[in-house]
């Protein structure tokens, strides 16, 4: 058998053995970027389910065209303060949140069971009914006194 | 003798060029295989770190003369809201505005940003529903009676 053949056998074996670890490689890498995305979406349901936030008292002051809402997070999630939506009369006045204050402090994070301030300036009309958005879309309602 | 050498090396020579060049294609093909899944591999996982919610208050929509929707990045990844797809009562509607509320970059919805959707239609009194698709897969329903 001459050297040719060899040489020829050889060459193959390397390209397959290049491909199959290229493919490998993108492979591998490809099911580690789906687990982590398929967990972070598993993440987010599992906190969905358990964040629930309650009004407990919605009060509105015509002369300073103030809004004030204090609720309990009941769930068992934490709560992050910056990303709350608040819907008045099915408007959105998120903007119009003058300060959202954790047991009187400005924290980023609500914990559960705690109690959080949440004042809106510039309402100049009272709403009947208000809603809450935390920041993974849990909702609650309540009607202004 | 020489001429047996001579043909013993045109053989090599042309052994070895095919091979390198069945060789070169397998790695191309694999190297374009390998490209595709990862970009399939991509695109799902978007899909999966992807999603909205309209956070309208379906007892209080405001339906005229432009219909407005709340949409919220609830996901964790950054969407275009200026690429959203919106269906009301299942036929194809325009967004005039698209606001994203406390910035300035109205082509960047990061996650837990809330976006002001005005379409240039209103809906008369009655039951309705809408679907709201924005980016890699993100999409939510909302129906409400007004």
């Amino acid at each position: 058998m001459g050297f040719a053949p060899v040489a020829a056998v050889a060459i193959l074996l390397l390209g397959g053995l290049a491909s199959l670890a290229a493919y490998t490689v993108a492979h591998d890498a490809s099911q580690g970027e789906l687990r982590r995305a398929t967990q972070d979406a598993a993440r987010r349901d599992a906190e969905r389910t358990s964040t629930a936030l309650t009004i407990t008292s919605a009060t509105y002051l015509n002369g300073p065209n103030r809004l004030t809402l204090l609720l309990t997070n009941t769930g068992s999630q934490v709560v992050e303060t910056g990303d709350i939506d608040v819907v008045v009369d099915g408007v959105v006045r998120t903007s119009s949140i003058a300060y959202v204050r954790v047991g009187g402090s400005a924290d980023a994070y609500w914990a559960p069971q705690e109690t959080a301030e949440i004042r809106l300036d510039g309402i100049t009309t009272k709403p009947a009914r208000v809603a809450v958005v935390a920041h993974n879309g849990v909702t609650t309602y309540a009607g202004v006194a | 003798m020489a001429s047996s050498v001579a043909a013993e090396s045109i053989l090599f020579i042309g052994a070895v060029i095919a091979a390198t060049g069945f060789a070169g294609v397998l790695t191309a093909v694999t190297a374009g295989l390998a490209t595709d899944l990862r970009a399939d591999a991509q695109a799902e996982a978007d899909a999966s770190r992807a999603d909205i919610t309209i956070i309208n208050d379906p007892a209080r929509v405001t339906t005229s003369p432009n219909l407005v929707l709340y949409v919220k990045n609830t996901g964790s990844l950054s969407l275009d809201p200026s690429a959203m797809v919106i269906l009301v009562d299942g036929a194809l509607a325009t967004a005039v505005t698209v606001d994203v509320l406390q910035s300035t970059d109205d082509t960047r919805l990061a996650p837990g940003d809330t976006a002001i959707v005005v379409l240039s239609q209103g809906v008369a009194t009655g039951d309705h529903r809408v679907r709201v698709v924005s980016g890699p897969g993100a999409a939510d329903d909302f129906a409400w009676s007004g």
